[in-house]
């Protein structure tokens, strides 16, 4: 009888600590938070620290005026380009001891990024990742926890673009792995 | 022994009960919006069979001749000098315009320009058109965008003092 009982432990712990099961058990003992923020290099973002944070820009012209301090401001012959990076800082905390998951269960997670709007005119990109808003990209498979990692968003603006607003969201989801 | 078991259950239930649950997520949203402005860019470059232009590319360039005479003497690489029978010699070189247009639907501009100091004694032209002081001179008003090549022309007297001419012409192109 001893020996079951310990067998039916060892069991148990084995799915926690073996790579294999760990996935199964994310959903039920990790929660992610998920934070955007400035960069120090970057634009200040609007309510930096949080999971909706946006980047005013401001008037940008191709030639000549004023880049707001963060952004850069790239020339081709038929477009501008304005770029400018920001933080994500996402976190897994462990529901049942309030630990890192990365000590038990979650190795990192998976960021995705999809525009809200179509936007057939300009071209958005987080580092080299096209965006659109047909489908979620994969920025990257092995996000780290607790990290402030940066990324440079880019808006291509061609120069057959009106005058005028340009506005979208990027909708950013991390999933752990 | 079921007083054993129960607990060992309860384990592996709690830890592969989720097996089938959806993964675990968040998300946030960044809202961009930026203010495009309509603009446009004038720079001067020398041109291939021109003078050499000083800040060649830019929108302030100079056009140094150098000493030039009516008669003998040298006349710079990419400049022309013209004898107009016995009473003025003329000197001309071609430069070019390149203008651009960005957000805005204009497809055309108009391009004046206008001497920065008077001259009564000399006479400047771009192309055709005499510049001068008084007011702005139109070269065109149907310019195409891109590299455009105009000819600069100061036609000097005879009976102008020997010495140093100088001038500053200032363009405006505004789209049309």
């Amino acid at each position: 009888m001893r020996m079951r009982l310990n067998y039916g432990l060892l069991f148990a712990l084995t799915l926690v600590v073996m790579p294999g099961a760990r996935s199964q058990c994310i959903p039920i003992v990790c929660s992610l938070t998920f934070q955007l923020q400035s960069n120090a290099s970057g634009i200040a973002l609007g309510a930096s620290g949080s999971n909706y944070a946006t980047a005013a820009f401001g008037t940008i012209q191709a030639y000549g005026g004023a880049t707001p301090l963060g952004v850069t401001k790239t020339m081709s012959a038929s477009s501008m380009t304005i770029s400018t990076p920001f933080n994500v800082y996402v976190t897994c905390y462990n529901l049942l001891s309030l630990i890192p998951c990365t000590l038990l269960v979650s190795p990192g997670y998976v960021l995705t990024a999809q525009l809200q709007s179509t936007d057939m005119v300009n071209a958005w990109k987080i580092g080299s990742s096209i965006l659109s808003s047909a489908s979620a990209t994969t920025l990257t498979s092995s996000g780290v926890y607790a990290s402030a990692t940066a990324y440079t968003l880019g808006l291509t603006i061609p120069f057959s673009e009106r005058a005028g607003t340009v506005s979208n969201s990027i909708n950013f989801v991390a999933i752990a792995n | 022994m079921k007083k054993v078991r129960f607990p060992a259950l309860v384990l592996v239930a709690l830890v592969c009960g989720a097996a089938s649950a959806s993964a675990t997520s968040s998300s946030a949203t960044l809202a961009v919006s930026v203010t495009v402005g309509s603009s446009m860019s004038f720079v001067l470059q020398a041109d291939a069979s021109g003078i050499t232009l000083t800040n060649s590319g830019t929108s302030a360039v100079t056009a140094p001749f150098g000493t030039m005479s009516a008669y003998g003497g040298t006349v710079p690489v990419g400049v022309v000098r013209t004898v107009n029978g016995t009473s003025s010699w003329k000197i001309s070189t071609p430069f070019d315009a390149v203008i651009a247009v960005a957000n805005q639907s204009s497809t055309s501009f108009t391009l004046t320009a206008q001497l920065a100091s008077s001259d009564s004694t000399n006479t400047w032209q771009v192309e055709t058109v005499t510049i001068t002081s008084a007011s702005a001179s139109t070269v065109t008003s149907t310019g195409t965008y891109g590299t455009s090549v105009y000819t600069l022309n100061l036609t000097i007297p005879f009976s102008e003092t020997a010495g140093t001419i100088s001038n500053t012409i200032n363009f405006v192109a505004t789209a049309n």
